[in-house]
């Protein structure tokens, strides 16, 4: 007796074990369908949407998705939502979702999945130019932002639109308004001289002009490099084994421009041991004037700089003989997806432009401080300053203008350009360092 | 009969340890081992769309100076890291077990460390202590008047291995120190009482009695350093930024992860989980040499008291 009941016991505790081996994944209805009798447009639309988010259920964003799920289930009772809230792995896990069918909708920084996956996207093209009947009837396209989708069109890399964007983000360089009128600049430098001009009024004036710190001080070389000689030397820059372009005039002329801002005092003293985001701290407090950055640093440093913060912002200045001018810029933004083999790609979609148009565009761009993504929605009074900027781009190009494609190479320059930014070695043996990292002598 | 009925009652009752062991421990290392020598774009990518690669991963990994670089810091971490955590560790136990005042309450503070998470100390670390602004070492070296010492650029890239050191071994050493008190306490008094009766001092005894006990249990902490050092990653991680790895302070672990899942900043990078894979069995294979290696050394070194 005793053994046979011995034996169930460790039955049961086998099966456990098997059991627990199961998805862990948080699926939950976000609402069920209820009857639907007073609903406007009840009917007009069913099914059911699976949506695979990268936020995390505990985020600003998460709550804003909530919101406009809830509203949309009671717009249209018929249509049941699913969320995972996977947060930021999302990219790391979504293909076998993908593969077994488990998705419809699903979202990611655009340049982190959108290259990779654009062969499970459905393509979007047909259904953005059609009416929509979550926009009144307009099509997306008329309520899009026409810099976000060239975007999205470059970063999905094939002839279709394969995402809707959203919560935009565009780089450049954020500035103290204030210290710059004290200074009496009244003009936002376009050239690379100009910006010298402006860095030397400011020292004057006795304001630190500019600071780096390690999050983003890979940028400013790049920047440099890339308004000067485009994206394929770039790329050829940091793939090419032989390391020959490394003694091209131009990378040489933009480290000593990299070390000419050090010896002329335009630097925060700290760049070379600022560690994120010490470097942004510093423009907050006002130690430092400018700060090469993408535009949710305004919301990071928010509990430093409160709502009254003056800030302004420029791109890139371009140097002298530049390829690219600065309407060249890099903007990043969340991508929506719809799967290729989605129960109903179409609903899908127009799920995603009600939560990136209209009420919710302007819901999460209010409570995740960021830059709307419909054409028509109104800015937060903290990124007006970024408008300007995000408006007159006109070509969008990767993060440092993809500096960082060798994932071999960037490590070693990224302490190789704060050292020299912050005045801890030259031009020269910065040109060495960063040779010999990609020919590997 | 009854030997055969007790065969059974042991089979069953090991069977789900068994099951546990297979599926969380063998099939995941004999899936590394077959991954590393495929091309895999994602760690999550089906077998079918696997691409055969021979031992190209490994080749490629031999070729590519930032990963033999990650070894190097991984045996300046073992060394450099292992011989002054140990010594420290070693020399707070030989305090703390002579009878010095308010042992319990030194124990807990030197092991406290050990319990908050490495994520939170290393954030402590880089902007309470190194920061250059307000920083614990700046604010503490000014008020001395070491002006040159206060300046010190922690977090430089120059000095950025150095300074997660400092900040790892502070937390290392309670470990390890719990380790040798708890040794320390296992060998009988009456051979130091005796010792001393001799007229040993504590230095002599330390060196002539405690220390030669000491092998079986330096076994046991240098396997445990090995390994930890080997997994060593949070802290390079948390050391460089939030968007890039650091090179100086790169771990054969951390080129693995960032290798098979990507970093933040990797946004336009391919992962190869295969790379990834084969860099796992290449730690495998080096915690294997190294714990033959030890235990070659430390053969039947065993005390029992």
């Amino acid at each position: 007796m005793k053994k046979a009941l011995s034996l169930v016991m460790a039955l049961v505790l086998a099966l456990g074990l098997v059991a627990c081996g199961g998805t862990g994944s948080s699926s939950q209805p976000a609402s069920t369908p209820a009857s639907g009798t007073d609903a406007p447009e009840a009917g007009s639309l069913s099914g059911t949407i699976r949506y695979a988010s990268m936020w995390s259920e505990t985020e600003a964003q998460a709550d804003v998705i909530k919101a406009a799920i809830e509203d949309f289930t009671a717009l249209y009772p018929d249509v049941e939502i699913t969320v995972d809230w996977m947060g930021r792995d999302v990219r790391k896990t979504i293909q076998a979702g993908l593969d077994a069918g488990q998705y419809d909708l699903w979202d990611s920084p655009v340049d982190a999945v959108l290259p990779n996956y654009t062969d499970y996207g459905y393509d979007l093209t047909e259904l953005m130019a059609a009416e929509n009947p979550v926009l009144g009837g307009k099509t997306y396209n008329e309520v899009a932002n026409p810099t976000l989708m060239e975007a999205v069109k470059d970063a999905g890399g094939a002839d279709g639109v394969y995402a809707v964007p959203y919560t935009p983000t565009v780089i450049g360089i954020f500035y103290n308004k204030d210290q710059f009128a004290e200074a009496g600049i009244t003009k936002e430098p376009t050239t690379w001289d100009e910006f010298l001009a402006t860095c030397e009024t400011l020292k004057g004036a006795g304001f630190t002009p500019m600071s780096v710190d390690d999050g983003y001080v890979i940028l400013t070389f790049a920047s440099y490099l890339g308004r000067l000689k485009g994206l394929d030397f770039i790329d050829q820059l940091v793939s090419d084994t032989s390391g020959a372009l490394w003694d091209d005039p131009a990378v040489v002329e933009a480290a000593e421009a990299m070390q000419e801002l050090w010896d002329k005092g335009y630097m925060s003293v700290n760049s070379a041991s600022n560690k994120y985001p010490a470097g942004q701290n510093e423009v907050a407090m006002g130690n430092a004037t400018m700060y090469l950055v993408g535009s949710y640093m305004l919301n990071e440093v928010k509990e430093i700089t409160g709502d009254e913060f003056n800030w302004g912002c420029f791109a890139f200045p371009a140097p002298e003989g530049s390829e690219y001018g600065i309407e060249v810029n890099t903007i990043g933004m969340q991508a929506l997806q719809v799967a290729k083999n989605a129960t109903d790609p179409e609903l899908a979609f127009y799920f995603a432009t009600f939560f990136t148009t209209g009420e919710y565009d302007k819901m999460m761009s209010e409570q995740t401080n960021s830059i709307p993504t419909a054409s028509d929605t109104e800015w937060p009074a903290m990124l007006e300053c970024a408008k300007g900027v995000l408006n007159s781009t006109t070509v969008n190009v990767p993060y440092g203008f993809g500096i960082q494609s060798n994932a071999d190479f960037t490590p070693i320059y990224k302490e190789q350009i704060q050292k020299l930014m912050g005045g801890q070695t030259d031009a020269a043996s910065f040109l060495a360092a960063c040779k010999s990292a990609v020919t590997g002598k | 009969m009854k030997s055969r009925s007790r065969n059974i009652m042991i089979a069953v009752f090991t069977i789900p340890a068994m099951i546990a062991i297979a599926t969380v421990f063998v099939y995941p290392v004999i899936r590394t081992i077959m991954m590393s020598f495929f091309t895999i774009d994602n760690v999550v990518s089906r077998m079918s769309d696997w691409t055969f690669a021979g031992v190209s991963n490994y080749v490629q990994l031999i070729q590519t100076p930032l990963f033999r670089q990650t070894w190097v810091t991984f045996l300046k971490i073992w060394v450099f890291g292992g011989i002054v955590i140990m010594c420290i560790a070693m020399l707070f136990a030989v305090i703390l077990t002579s009878g010095v005042r308010g042992k319990s309450f030194w124990r807990a503070a030197i092991y406290l460390p050990n319990i908050i998470s490495a994520v939170a100390l290393a954030n402590m670390w880089i902007h309470y202590a190194y920061n250059p602004n307000w920083g614990l070492f700046h604010n503490i070296f000014s008020a001395l008047g070491l002006e040159s010492l206060a300046n010190f650029q922690w977090t430089s890239p120059d000095h950025l291995f150095l300074a997660m050191m400092v900040a790892y071994c502070f937390g290392a050493v309670g470990y390890y120190m719990l380790i040798y008190i708890a040794e320390i306490e296992k060998i009988p008094q009456d051979i130091f009482e005796a010792a001393k009766i001799d007229g040993s001092s504590g230095v002599h005894s330390f060196f002539h009695i405690t220390l030669p006990l000491f092998r079986g249990v330096f076994k046991t902490t240098i396997t445990l350093w090995t390994t930890g050092t080997l997994g060593f990653y949070i802290w390079s991680q948390m050391f460089s930024s939030n968007r890039d790895a650091s090179a100086q302070i790169m771990t054969p672990m951390y080129y693995m992860i960032r290798t098979t899942f990507g970093d933040m900043a990797s946004a336009h990078t391919e992962t190869n989980a295969g790379l990834g894979a084969a860099i796992c069995v290449m730690v495998m294979l080096a915690a294997g040499l190294a714990f033959a290696l030890i235990s070659r050394i430390f053969k039947n070194d065993e005390f029992t008291f």
